[in-house]
């Protein structure tokens, strides 16, 4: 056991700018920053796999799926290495959530209903592999697929549930902590690398999605929500917004104390819940109370008048200026940029 | 098929209330006994495998259940097999997603349809039969719905989320019937072991070791702490939308 290190009450000590001496705790040069670059948890190649499955959104990985990677690095021991299987496209790095080597299934998405395909991947991967542990994030596309998996797997003799160490394991949101002290290789597996996967004819077949207006739905449910705070002088032109960006209108507490918007459409501590992907909020100050009813949104963007206002420090992008000047701005460009859009289409 | 002649099962679990441990039907069984009513009136079965004198299986029978077959079965994964027995008829299975407790973990409707060797869709809101198929709704996580086609025979799991619209009657509750049926047991029926037991106390966030000094702990807890994103003030209100556009795109929250 080491003891306490003790310094001298006359060590070396420089004054401040106000006079006021300062110990030197560490020589200048030899003071270490927290670097940005983390060690590599893998020294050497790895003896066996611990593996995460995982869907992309839009080419990117939410909170749940990034929690499941590195619930997979964290259980991973010294000698195992961290392999991802991404059912859907992907752009980001994935080495600093402890990814070693990662599987990209472009055509896995989870906007389509093929969980047979899916099935018959990942079951490939798990076959070459032997992954000691399967990590799936709990929720509605990877736990259909995991208890596709521990089904397929249990019909193959294999007791993979009535273990004592389970392998399929599916975590709740928030089980996990995704900051790690360290970073995966990150190999990004080419595909020809990859175990070959049959093709497997569906027995459901997916008829489309079906368009919804965001404005019938509800706001719990939305995924783009712009919402309107005492700020708004004219709560039509949030409305128009929200229709040109396929958006459902929300409020703040203010705003419907005023009866600009009804009760229903409020968002906060008194109000709703919101786990929308993008939530833009038109003069909205930020109280504790509407920053907690926004805390699982994953892109904030503010337009405020006052740069000072608490929810700069939520919003991931802050525009300060007139609300309405800008909302009107941003109408027109977006209208711009549909007729832009459509123009070389049709040539 | 003419929708007649379709028969249905709904496969019916005793829930506990998460607060006060009041035995209650589960929300998702409900909207499944629902939509078991809508595509096959009288057709309609309504299972429980477990305990015949569960209070929360009176809930079912207020809610429009004539009758409710019971399959003594003791809790463990034996339960798809013993009910894959007696629904080798039945065109449509109905279950709630999950079951309410601890020991639950929704593998009930994919063990099932494995049995059976049937299809089998999750997080269902809707159903309904066109000519000699079976065109299902399923709810997709952030306001997403979609549509599917399947056999007839499949095995369907509900969402909670999914229209009840049954109303409560006292005198349905006692006026309903409770039946305990013997499964024509196969030999192929044994016993596999239960799961892991269920963990009971809080279980904590699990995180990697912190392996800083503790030096670098104190500099990294009293450092300033980078509160924010971008903060753009400055150029005209179209600068600004720019911003705000590019920033949409950047993140593919926009698809134009």
């Amino acid at each position: 056991m080491s003891s306490p290190r003790r310094y001298s009450p006359r060590r070396q000590a420089t004054s401040g700018p106000s006079g006021v001496l300062r110990i030197v705790l560490k020589k200048r040069g030899a003071r270490r920053t927290p670097s940005e670059t983390k060690p590599v948890r893998l020294q050497a190649d790895p003896k066996g796999w611990l593996m995460a499955v995982v869907h992309t959104d839009r080419g990117l990985l939410d909170e749940h799926a990034r929690e499941a990677i590195a619930a997979a690095a964290i259980l991973a021991s010294s000698g195992e290495g961290v392999l991802v299987a991404v059912l859907g496209e992907l752009v980001e790095d994935l080495a600093p959530l402890g990814a070693d080597l990662v599987a990209v299934f472009p055509a896995l998405e989870a906007s389509r209903f093929q969980p047979e395909q899916a099935l018959a991947a990942v079951r490939a991967l798990v076959k070459t592999y032997t992954p000691r542990r399967v990590v799936l994030p709990e929720r509605a596309a990877e736990g259909d697929l995991g208890r596709r998996l521990v089904i397929a797997e249990a019909a193959e003799g294999e007791p993979s549930f009535g273990c004592d160490e389970a392998r399929y394991l599916l975590l709740g949101a928030g089980a996990a902590d995704p900051r790690l002290p360290f970073s995966g290789r990150g190999e990004v597996s080419s595909a020809a690398a990859l175990p070959f996967v049959p093709e497997v004819s569906e027995v459901c077949r997916d008829l489309g999605r079906e368009p919804l207006d965001p404005a019938t739905l509800a706001l719990e449910e939305a995924d783009f929500i712009v919402s309107a705070g005492g700020g708004v002088a004219d709560v039509s032109t949030v409305e128009a917004l929200a229709r040109t960006l396929g958006a459902a209108v929300g409020a703040s507490r203010v705003a419907v104390d005023e009866g600009k918007l009804p009760r229903e459409r409020q968002i906060g501590a008194t109000g709703k819940t919101v786990t929308a992907s993008a939530y833009v909020a038109v003069g909205i100050s930020g109280a504790v109370q509407h920053l907690e009813g926004i805390k699982e949104c994953r892109h904030v963007i503010a337009i405020n008048r006052d740069a000072g206002a608490p929810i700069v420090k939520r919003a991931d992008l802050s525009i300060i200026g007139d609300a309405e000047e800008v909302m009107r701005a941003l109408l027109r460009r977006v209208a711009d940029a549909k007729a832009q859009r459509e123009t070389p289409e049709q040539g | 098929m003419s929708p007649e002649s379709i028969s249905a099962a709904v496969l019916v679990s005793a829930g506990r209330h998460p607060v006060s441990g009041l035995p209650r039907a589960p929300g998702a069984d409900v909207a499944a006994l629902a939509l078991g009513l809508r595509l096959a009136q009288d057709q309609l079965r309504v299972i429980h495998a477990g305990d015949p004198d569960e209070p929360a299986l009176r809930d079912y029978l207020a809610l429009g259940a004539t009758r409710i077959e019971v399959l003594p079965v003791r809790d463990g994964s034996e339960r798809a097999r013993v009910l894959a027995c007696c629904l080798e008829s039945v065109d449509i299975i109905l279950t709630g997603r999950r079951a309410e407790g601890p020991g639950s973990d929704g593998l009930l409707p994919y063990a099932l349809a494995h049995e059976l060797c049937l299809p089998m869709a999750g997080d269902i809101l809707d159903a309904e039969v066109e000519h000699d198929r079976l065109v299902v709704r399923q709810l997709l996580p952030r306001g997403g719905r979609r549509r599917l086609a399947l056999p007839i025979r499949s095995v369907l799991a509900v969402h909670p989320m999914a229209p009840k619209g049954l109303g409560y009657a006292y005198a349905r509750r006692i006026a309903g019937k409770i039946e305990t049926i013997v499964p024509a047991a196969g030999p192929g029926i044994e016993a596999r072991p239960a799961g892991p037991a269920p963990l009971l106390g809080r279980a904590g966030r699990l995180s990697a070791p912190d392996t800083r000094s503790a030096h670098e702990r104190m500099m990294a807890a009293v450092a300033p702490r980078l509160e924010g994103g971008a903060v753009v003030s400055n150029g005209s209100p179209l600068d600004k939308a720019q911003v705000i556009l590019t920033y949409l795109r950047d993140n593919r929250l926009v698809d134009f």
